[in-house]
């Protein structure tokens, strides 16, 4: 069926900035030779007896913006496009999740998106994997050439940012081998609002660079949720924080007490219902079915214009990268619609001392109370607006230690009774403790205890 | 939030979750009260069609007399392979209907160049119109019908790497502009009399100073109580000072105050010093963009309101004027230390006062709706109560018609456009595509022969627009340029009229 399409004809758009030069495009576009053929074959991923290369490109999420993408990249004339998201599909996303039905709830995203997009465009093949993206090891992300995100979340981003980064490989002069780079779009989006950037890894700001723009989110404070509660945001989250482990409301088929999980309906439930009745003794108005959602899930407002700008933003500039038919962004974008609309374009500095990026071991100074314990410790880095750790682990480079590991569960479970113990038991002023976190890979941070003077 | 819940059904909650949260339940309905025209299938229309579609406009109508080509399976997302040769009106409206059961669609197999120059009065039905590709023949003449109509009108396109966007809109009234950080609106340098009373009843003293309140309620006196009373000691004590602390030595008195029965850790006193930035110094005044809209000629108590919204307008300015140039209380209270009793009783008392505003704005536009012969209650009291919890948000925007753009041009905008280095010479560049294509019926550099010939008349086009958009300098004498205007008219010529996917769906409303 695809092959009795006229290439040039469905493809005019795109080869027509292909074929000729223009006073905007990149230095060293040339149309009129014979390598136009050559970045025709490139792009549209054709197999041909010159050997030319194919572009192989990935997207990361197949949701708001990753729907987006597949369709921008389809009809922007890539031809080999991967797509990874570990999501079923829930009926709140079809509201700009265009790819996906209502009878699709419940099915794998990457895989209802490329079955779609595969059948709408004739010829595209986009491979899906159902899987996270931790799944897969270095080698799968080395075969693309280019690697578009639509992530949801700071945390993920970081991870992939990190792998990205980590790839890069530099020659005995110390210059960065080109094939080792790989070029990281990444987009997001909040409701009306939204942003782009091109990251080249070890070459211009990476994603950890800005990591301190993302600070963590602050919770309530427990003594507000027990004792003066004032919002109904207060009366949600105690019946979520401090009601549930008390009550144990559900117990599963095994006899085991089940965790809160946001997305069944019957915990939600009783979640509203626990936070209405203490709203009520507190004579406190506004705890609905729709607000208790919105808090413990922590919901972000998402419409499909906003998606389809951002994601428009990013495949054109992947399209520019590949094809050099015009200058890219240089390297940061950020889009506001609520009032008017606002855009503003800069270039976003490469941080000396960046964690990932900065090609060195960064030894970070944090000056601690020796007699906290070790969780209070790994818990004042997870605020830390630049480490933000998950799940750290902890070793100590002098004399050697393992302090604590999160995995494996037998490493864990041997070096739980440390987190109770205070710092003094593992280090004193200077001690310097190697950290490592899964959301950063292949990446240790010093951290060089100063001990707290405690009559200061 | 609004009970969304109770206004929708439980599919449509579930479904437009994400958007419900940004704009309740009756800005659902506004979308779907909505019948949205679409004027050429293009790639950039469907997708700005299926960006209204998805969170369920009501109903759309899709005019194009286009038959569906190999050409746009490049770069339209709403056609298939074995549509090809159908009409595409038909084609695309099949293909974005599939994508939400709740929207009506339907298409009108006709080129909208003949439905503008023979049917002109039958764009009436629309809410709002979206033009992609329209040459300026027919757009002039439809902006010219649907501005006078008062139907806005949304005209883009994407031209290779540029694309375009113009709002049409004789006049765009807004309650709720949602503004990022919203002034909580507490009234604490002009507070009304049950707010001074409860603020009063309080001891700000300390125990050990002979206060009446032990060290747990002490230290949870809400802010608003705080700043409330230290003002007014602030004012007993300096009467030579401005009444609300504008200097730097007026400030740190007030602080002085504020901070005089703290014990030095209590969270309250701290987050009253930093609300005193917000809520004191400022002082109370009306915003611009509100006092824009209050007096405005359609505002005025004789003139006859064209709206809704012009009647709550009027409504509010008689307020205004009877209650000393101020507005009703938005009734809500924003987070603080507090013990429970004390923020429950702060909330009730704002939400009190602003029934009560609410009540009195109510009787005013009972009034003017009598003045205008409109049945009772045809503004509704939601409504009325929805623009007065934001009518700090309110504003008005007027658009040009193309017609005054073209014939009377922003020389300024567009001068300091190019002087700056901003998109100014697209603009240009835009214009001239649009006056190469009245002359010639095709794009420049449609093709390779075309390419060469054609910068010469887009040259010329040019020049003659640079005469037209831009001044002569008054110190030269000469008239102003576009510098490189070549360049962006070359960049033209080598896009041959094409439309990029990406670019057009970055048009997206």
């Amino acid at each position: 069926m695809a092959s009795q399409l006229d290439e040039n004809k469905r493809w005019k758009g795109v080869f027509t900035l292909l074929n000729r030069n223009g006073p905007f495009a990149q230095e060293g576009f040339t149309p009129d030779s014979k390598d136009s053929q050559k970045l025709k074959n490139y792009l549209r991923a054709l197999e041909n007896d010159r050997g030319d290369p194919n572009c192989k490109i990935l997207v990361i999420g197949a949701g708001g913006l990753g729907c987006e993408l597949l369709k921008d990249l389809a009809l922007s004339g890539f031809r080999d496009i991967h797509v990874i998201d570990m999501d079923t599909i829930d009926i709140s996303n079809l509201n700009r999740q265009f790819l996906f039905r209502k009878t699709d709830v419940g099915k794998p995203k990457a895989e209802c998106a490329a079955r779609f997009i595969n059948s709408r465009v004739p010829g595209v093949n986009v491979t899906p994997h159902f899987c996270k993206i931790q799944d897969k090891d270095d080698s799968f992300y080395q075969q693309f050439n280019i690697v578009i995100s639509g992530l949801d979340s700071i945390m993920a981003r970081r991870y992939i940012n990190s792998v990205l980064v980590g790839l890069v490989s530099k020659d005995d002069d110390g210059d960065i081998i080109p094939d080792t780079l790989i070029p990281f779009i990444d987009g997001g989006t909040e409701g009306f609002k939204g942003q782009a950037r091109i990251v080249l890894p070890q070459l211009t700001a990476c994603f950890e660079c800005a990591m301190d723009l993302f600070p963590p989110r602050t919770s309530f404070q427990i003594c507000t949720l027990a004792n003066t509660p004032r919002l109904p945001e207060h009366c949600i989250e105690y019946a979520r924080l401090l009601r549930w482990d008390k009550d144990k409301p559900f117990v599963n088929a095994k006899g085991e007490v089940e965790k809160p999980d946001m997305d069944n309906i019957d915990h939600l439930r009783w979640i509203y219902e626990i936070a209405l009745k203490r709203a009520e003794e507190f004579d406190i108005k506004g705890v609905t079915m729709l607000s208790a959602k919105g808090v413990v899930k922590n919901i972000i407002p998402a419409i499909a214009s906003t998606n389809a700008i951002v994601a428009a933003l990013c495949a054109n500039e992947a399209f520019k990268i590949v094809t050099y038919t015009a200058d890219t962004l240089n390297n940061y974008m950020m889009y506001t619609g609520d009032q008017g609309l606002y855009t503003l374009t800069f270039e976003k500095d490469k941080k000396e001392d960046c964690l990932a990026c900065s090609g060195v071991e960064q030894v970070l100074t944090r000056e601690v109370d020796l007699k906290q314990t070790l969780n209070e410790f790994i818990d004042d880095l997870k605020a830390d607006p630049i480490l933000q750790f998950s799940a750290p682990s902890v070793n100590r480079t002098e004399p050697p230690m393992t302090i604590y590991m999160p995995k494996p569960p037998s490493m864990e479970a041997k070096l739980r009774p440390n987190l109770d113990k205070p710092m003094s038991a593992f280090c004193e002023d200077g001690t310097q403790l190697t950290m490592t976190d899964p959301m950063m890979k292949g990446v240790a941070v010093i951290i060089r205890i100063k001990a707290k003077d405690p009559l200061a | 939030m609004e009970d969304v819940e109770k206004k929708l059904s439980k599919d449509k909650v579930d479904k437009y979750d994400r958007q419900l949260r940004l704009w309740g339940a009756h800005g659902q309905a506004a979308l779907e009260n909505a019948h949205i025209c679409l004027l050429n299938a293009t790639a950039t229309g469907t997708e700005i069609l299926k960006n209204l579609v998805l969170p369920g406009i009501g109903r759309f109508t899709i005019i194009d007399g286009a038959k569906v080509s190999e050409e746009d399976l490049g770069n339209n997302f709403f056609v298939s392979q074995p549509d090809i040769g159908r009409s595409r009106a038909e084609v695309t409206s099949e293909l974005l209907r599939e994508m939400n059961e709740w929207v009506q669609g339907t298409h009108i197999a006709q080129d909208p160049n003949e439905l503008i120059a023979n049917q002109l009065s039958s764009f009436s039905q629309y809410t709002l119109v979206i033009a992609t590709n329209l040459p300026t023949s027919s757009l002039l003449p439809l902006s010219e019908f649907l501005y006078s109509n008062h139907i806005p009108l949304v005209v883009s396109r994407a031209y290779g790497f540029v694309g375009y966007l113009r709002n049409v809109v004789p006049e765009h009234c807004i309650f709720e502009t949602k503004p990022d950080n919203p002034l909580d609106d507490l009234r604490l340098t002009n507070p009304f009399p049950s707010l001074a009373t409860y603020c009063g009843t309080w001891d700000l003293r300390q125990k050990s100073e002979g206060g009446n309140l032990d060290s747990h309620l002490h230290s949870h006196i809400p802010y608003i109580v705080i700043l409330y009373q230290s003002l007014i000691e602030y004012r007993k004590n300096n009467p030579t000072f401005n009444p609300t602390p504008k200097t730097e030595a007026e400030k740190a008195e007030f602080i002085k105050i504020v901070t005089r029965h703290s014990t030095g850790e209590d969270k309250n006193f701290e987050e009253a010093t930093d609300a005193a930035r917000t809520h004191i110094y400022p002082g109370y005044r009306l915003p611009d963009d509100l006092t824009d809209v209050l007096n405005d000629d359609k505002a005025s108590a004789s003139s006859t309101p064209t709206s809704n919204y012009w009647i709550i307008a009027q409504a509010m300015k008689q307020y205004v004027d009877e209650e000393g140039k101020t507005v009703p209380v938005k009734g809500s209270v924003p987070d603080m230390t507090a013990d429970t009793n004390s923020y429950v009783s702060l909330t009730e008392i704002y939400y009190q006062k602003s029934r009560q505003d609410i009540a009195k704005v109510l009787g005013y536009v009972r009034k003017y709706e009598k003045q205008a012969n409109r049945a009772e209650g045809s503004v509704t009291d939601e409504e009325v109560e929805r623009a007065c919890k934001s009518v700090r948000d309110w504003k008005v925007v007027r658009y040009r018609s193309i017609k005054e753009e073209y014939e009377t041009p922003d020389k300024d905008s567009l001068e300091m456009s190019v002087d700056v280095g901003e998109n100014g010479p697209w603009y240009v560049a835009l214009r001239a595509v649009d006056r190469f294509y009245e002359k010639e019926k095709r794009y420049p550099g449609d093709v390779e022969e075309n390419v060469e010939g054609d910068l010469a008349k887009m040259v010329e086009i040019g020049k003659a627009l640079e005469e037209e958009l831009l001044r002569v300098d008054e110190e030269s004498g000469e008239q102003k340029r576009v510098p490189d205007l070549e360049k962006v008219l070359r960049e033209m010529i080598r896009v041959g009229g094409v439309e990029l996917h990406n670019i057009g769906a970055h048009c997206a409303l």
